[in-house]
């Protein structure tokens, strides 16, 4: 496993875009959740009191997940590079098999998810500690940060399934897309209910808009029943574990399969 | 007899409603030096696609070192098929270092230095892949095929895109590699290459096997002639009359005899003096595989 991991590292090490795209993330998130903070939006809470624990891991996961997006497209990258320039290929040729090829590839991504949902933690505790007034239920909420893991790696697992299948990167990079800017598509296709079930809701739902229960219980009926049709996190989380297993088994499924 | 390094097993491959491999069967002795030849399209990629785990067959088998299509056996293969394949960020130093870390190859740094020596890159090791030559990326890939010093080398196409120079280079190389019982397969339809390297040599057409055997075997057993005189209708009436006697190639102005084996060409030019004809112009035809394989795959 190590072996393998070590093997895709020294493809990334010196690849540019690479660090280029994980440096705007890095530099995105903390200005995302500071701007973010800013906003005064009922219900939200106000201003800066979202950074206050526990409300943290909520907003801070919340915020930083858009920009799981981008690093799909690192994703996608990273997996049509050995496609573009055939090295899929010589690595088989040169001595793995074809579940290493793919063994590696989803080590490396898995890998990325965690150094992601590590910076967010460290993001989290920043501006926590930051804004917070006094320093109490700090890791009240924290199984927000597991979610967003789970939300990270579904989101990448999407974009390593598209990458495999179409092997192209500006083509699998707009269908990425496509699926995210378009999803809404499917609110009139498939109803309030089953929409919330496709896989690109699935995920981008594990962090949900920070909303406080007390807030919601302050809305009236009408308002509620919005509330009451949502697919409980337990759920969500399950399901969302449920795509990802299928996404990754599916990649390796094809190119177990394919010419190279 | 030497033991069998690679046996392959009625292999068919189908791409659409095209048959590119046919029920191929061939069988590789260590120490050899094996070509694989066909015109274009006749299935030789698609061989060494199959066994090297990239194309998967419909049917059929085929087996390295008598250990099947194991993994592992590729670790102790070196080999360069299609094209170069490298990325084109890292240098050529950087990309041999997957290349190491994939064979499981410690500490490759000298052997590194010592393969890009072999084929005249030691003074770009540090540049990018991208920023080589034609020429350069194909050296690069041989010299990755070098890697762990393996048993056995697979190359297609090896000459692809070389100047002159780095034809002959890549020939020495591969002969020099040969004489330490390395077997060594090539594909290629350049026939020059496959003659000046090869001992063994197999046939592809459409697919099948057309002929497998050593070069001597191919080539065969006759003799070629050129010859010519001032009365060619007389001349092609004597050979008409004689069944030992075979016109290969006819021209105008001269004609290609096919003779056999111990007949030399003194004894051609004896043979149409006592038949009252005089020779104009008498010259042995070098037999070349390329004659050889032109015939065979009419």
């Amino acid at each position: 496993m190590l072996h393998l991991l070590k093997i895709e590292y020294k493809k990334l090490r010196h690849y540019s875009t690479f660090w280029v795209m994980l440096i705007i993330y890095g530099v995105m998130v903390p200005s995302a959740i500071f701007g973010f903070a800013q906003l005064e939006l009922p219900p939200l809470l106000n201003g800066s009191d979202k950074l206050h624990f526990p409300h943290t891991w909520n907003f801070v996961t919340y915020a930083a997940s858009i920009f799981n997006m981008l690093l799909g497209i690192l994703v996608v990258l990273i997996v049509t590079n050995d496609f573009n320039f055939r090295t899929f290929k010589q690595n088989i040729i040169d001595g793995l098999s074809r579940g290493q090829v793919i063994t590696a590839k989803f080590l490396m991504v898995f890998v990325l998810a965690l150094v992601v949902a590590l910076y967010t933690v460290l993001m989290a505790l920043l501006f926590g500690f930051l804004y917070s007034d006094e320093i109490v239920s700090v890791f009240e909420n924290f199984y927000f940060v597991g979610i967003y893991f789970i939300q990270t790696l579904g989101y990448f697992t999407l974009a390593f399934l598209l990458a495999i299948l179409l092997k192209k990167p500006a083509l699998s990079i707009v269908i990425y897309a496509v699926l995210f800017i378009f999803k809404f598509i499917f609110y009139f296709v498939l109803g309030e209910i089953g929409s919330q079930f496709i896989p690109m809701n699935i995920f981008a739902d594990l962090t949900p808009f920070p909303v406080l229960q007390e807030q919601i219980a302050m809305l009236n009926t009408e308002q509620k029943e919005h509330f009451d049709l949502l697919i409980s996190q337990p759920i969500r989380t399950v399901v969302a574990i449920g795509y990802i297993t299928i996404f990754v088994l599916l990649s390796g499924f094809i190119l177990k399969k394919r010419d190279l | 007899m030497n033991s069998i390094i690679l046996q392959v097993n009625g292999l068919s491959k189908q791409y659409k409603d095209v048959k590119a491999l046919d029920n191929l069967d061939l069988q590789v002795e260590q120490g050899t030096v094996f070509g694989l030849l066909g015109p274009n399209g006749s299935g030789k990629t698609t061989t060494l696609g199959i066994l090297l785990g990239v194309i998967k067959q419909k049917s059929g088998n085929y087996s390295w070192f008598g250990n099947n299509d194991a993994t592992e056996n590729r670790k102790k293969i070196g080999a360069l098929l299609e094209t170069p394949n490298f990325y084109p960020y890292l240098s050529a130093v950087r990309n041999l270092e997957i290349v190491a870390k994939i064979k499981n190859i410690d500490n490759p740094t000298s052997q590194i230095e010592s393969v890009l020596k072999e084929v005249n890159l030691l003074e770009r090791k540090n540049s990018k892949f991208r920023t080589f030559s034609l020429g350069m990326k194909q050296r690069l890939a041989i010299a990755s095929t070098l890697l762990g010093d393996p048993e056995i080398l697979v190359l297609d196409e090896p000459t692809n895109g070389l100047d002159p120079q780095g034809i002959a280079e890549i020939r020495e190389l591969i002969l020099k590699i040969a004489k330490n019982d390395k077997t060594i397969i090539i594909a290629s339809h350049i026939l020059d290459e496959i003659e000046k390297v090869c001992s063994h040599v197999a046939i592809l057409k459409f697919g099948k096997l057309i002929k497998q055997g050593t070069i001597d075997e191919i080539i065969g057993d006759e003799n070629y002639i050129i010859v010519a005189s001032k009365d060619m209708i007389k001349m092609t009436q004597i050979i008409d009359s004689n069944e030992n006697i075979d016109v290969f190639k006819a021209s105008e102005r001269e004609l290609i005899i096919k003779v056999d084996k111990d007949m030399t060409a003194e004894d051609v030019n004896q043979f149409f003096f006592d038949k009252g004809l005089v020779l104009s112009q008498l010259k042995v035809y070098t037999q070349s595989l390329e004659t050889q394989f032109l015939e065979i795959i009419k």
